[in-house]
């Protein structure tokens, strides 16, 4: 395989990736520390304490939110105070289109919990409580005699039963012989019985596991991206789906923390999330988190730290390398202006990469790196609003 | 009351058909008549439904109400006879303001304005607005054309849901501000104007809602004025 221009740079991989590498071991924090701690903080709050959180995370496109998701799901263990059990994550995309908005949500949900790890906790929750109990306590949670049984018959000893009741709590749908079968009078009838099966589901989760009851319950993250999306939805739409949230919130009044997360050209202003989400479900919103544009101090510790981790070779000089410390920071301080783009870490990834291959593509790069000039005469041409801008 | 006369482009009544909410029971093909005088010409008509077979059920509504032609408060058909198109078209509107071939593209829009000149020269429907959400025609000949002749006022159908809220003591703040996020938050509706409010489609469409919805609040103080 022919070498890429980063390993030739001394790195283990292009450490500039435009969408949050959500799989690997390079899952890192870089920079922007202050943002960090604050949301630490607030993870650990919501760890020592039960009652149900619904968070809001704003920030310009490109500033971190979804990559937040995936970190402190992956970092659990770093921010789980003593004697709390550690959290379950789950990080989902708002449904793009409003028709059939709430069950899209509520697939997506119950895909991330897994079959496997609600039948394993509705085992436990059964062998912890014994059969009967396990049931009543279903259905008191679920508010339904029908909905409580059928999360019940998820963990039935019998196969042909337990993929019965899978099919009809995914599908909604209970034809006359299933419904005989499972000894139900109905299926999932309505967005409110989609709201109380997530609920209940959560709350199991939350307090068994697949060995047994947990002796503390633990937090259950449900991370809810791009939720300004919602715009799109026509008001026939965005009114049933912020009710079917604020009634698993209503329905579940401990161990969720709902995160919704927000791109907004203007983080700040309030209306924008009244018209998104409305104001009955804002009402309900306990914290909110804004991650700012960085400033060039806090951008450079960013890109600094990033190079850092890739980097194979620890003990490079300058720091910034392939870029000069001054290219660095000429790039970060003019950057805003001349692209018209404010300074996101997406952003800042997008230009690096660029003026680093810019540079390439003119000979190779000394090892003092980029010089100041080369950046100062890079122009920034226009931006496609995706996420593409581009230097010619 | 004297209702307001409108002409009315075919992006924009397929932008009303997608007003979610009715208004005091009213399906979307019943307010707009009841409010307005609408007015049209042949050619929106016939874009419009072409769009019909595979359209919402209020999206067909407004297509018989424009198949059958029945006459306004003010005596003038909602789409009336015109016979000066063509000449209007060839000889007015193409030498200056319209540079590129007279074909299919553009046909309502150019059509509509030929209408407004008509409808205007005769005086039959006195003061109206037309409507219209194509900004690409807005930009290249419609706005130059009302600069030059003062036919009307132009307006978009946002602007239209403004007046409604302004003028009619029906339609409250809620559905004015769902209508507008209704049509504001679809695709087809541009956002050209709000391009450098946003990096993404969904942050330059909810500066385009927000703005609206903020024109929603001042007439709501307005309103709060007068006795109730």
């Amino acid at each position: 395989m022919a070498t890429s221009i980063w390993t030739e740079l001394g790195f283990k991989k292009n450490p500039f990736n435009i969408v949050p590498d959500t799989e690997s071991n390079d899952l890192i924090w870089a920079g922007f520390n202050s943002t960090k701690v604050e949301f630490e903080k607030l993870m650990r709050t919501c760890l020592t304490t039960d009652e149900t959180k619904v968070l809001i995370n704003l920030s310009r496109y490109g500033g971190g939110k979804t990559h937040a998701a995936y970190y402190f799901a992956k970092h659990s263990a770093v921010y789980t105070p003593a004697g709390a059990t550690q959290p379950l994550h789950f990080v989902i995309t708002a449904p793009k289109i409003g028709d059939n908005a709430v069950w899209d949500f509520y697939v997506k949900l119950i895909e991330a919990m897994s079959f496997t790890s609600i039948k394993a906790s509705l085992r436990s929750h059964r062998a912890a409580l014994g059969d009967e109990n396990a049931l009543k306590e279903l259905q008191a949670l679920a508010k339904s005699e029908d909905v409580g049984r059928l999360i019940w018959l998820l963990a039935d000893a019998d196969e042909d039963i337990e993929h019965f009741a899978g099919d009809v709590l995914m599908s909604g749908k209970a034809s006359a012989p299933i419904r005989r079968k499972l000894r139900l009078r109905r299926g999932l009838e309505s967005n409110s019985d989609a709201s109380l099966v997530l609920g209940t589901l959560l709350n199991v989760l939350a307090r068994y596991d697949g060995n047994s009851g947990l002796s503390k319950a633990r937090r259950v993250f449900v991370w809810l991206d791009e939720v300004e999306a919602l715009v799109f939805y026509s008001s026939r739409h965005y009114r049933p789906f912020t009710q079917a949230l604020r009634e698993l919130i209503d329905c579940t009044p401990k161990y969720l923390a709902l995160v919704m997360n927000f791109s907004f050209a203007a983080p700040r202003e309030a209306e924008n999330l009244e018209i998104v989400i409305g104001e009955a479900l804002l009402d309900r919103v306990t914290d909110r988190i804004v991650f700012e544009e960085g400033s060039v101090e806090e951008s450079l510790q960013y890109l600094n730290d990033l190079l850092y981790h890739y980097r194979v070779n620890k003990d490079v000089n300058p720091i910034s390398f392939p870029l000069s410390n001054e290219a660095a920071l000429k790039l970060l301080e003019t950057a805003p202006a001349r692209s018209g783009k404010p300074r996101t870490p997406r952003r800042i990834n997008q230009w690096c990469v660029q003026v680093i291959e810019a540079a390439n593509a003119k000979g190779p790069i000394p090892a003092t790196g980029i010089d100041a000039a080369f950046v100062d005469n890079l122009s920034f041409a226009g931006d496609d609003g995706e996420g593409s801008s581009s230097i010619s | 009351m004297a209702k307001p006369s409108i002409l009315i482009d075919t992006n924009a009544l397929s932008h009303l058909s997608q007003v979610s909410i009715d208004l005091n029971g009213k399906s979307v093909d019943k307010w707009l008549w009841n409010i307005f005088n609408l007015h049209t010409c042949v050619a929106v008509r016939d874009e419009f439904k072409e769009g019909a077979s595979k359209a919402s059920a209020s999206y067909k509504a407004i297509n018989r109400r424009l198949k059958e032609n029945g006459k306004n408060q003010n005596g003038v058909k909602t789409v009336p006879r015109l016979r000066h198109t063509r000449n209007l078209e060839a000889q007015w509107l193409a030498p200056k303001y319209y540079a590129k071939t007279l074909d299919d593209e553009d046909k309502g829009e150019r059509h509509l304005l030929c209408a407004a000149a008509e409808l205007a020269y005769s005086g039959s429907v006195g003061k109206f607005i037309v409507v219209t959400d194509d900004n690409t025609a807005l930009r290249k000949f419609i706005r130059p054309v009302m600069k030059d002749h003062l036919l009307a006022e132009v307006w978009t159908t946002l602007d239209l849901l403004v007046f409604l809220y302004l003028t009619r003591k029906e339609v409250t703040s809620r559905f004015a501000k769902d209508a507008i996020r209704d049509i504001g938050g679809a695709g087809s509706f541009s956002i050209f104007e709000f391009r450098e409010l946003g990096e993404t489609e969904a942050e330059r469409r909810l500066e385009l809602i927000k703005a609206y919805h903020r024109k929603i609040d001042c007439i709501t103080k307005l309103r709060s004025v007068f006795p109730s």
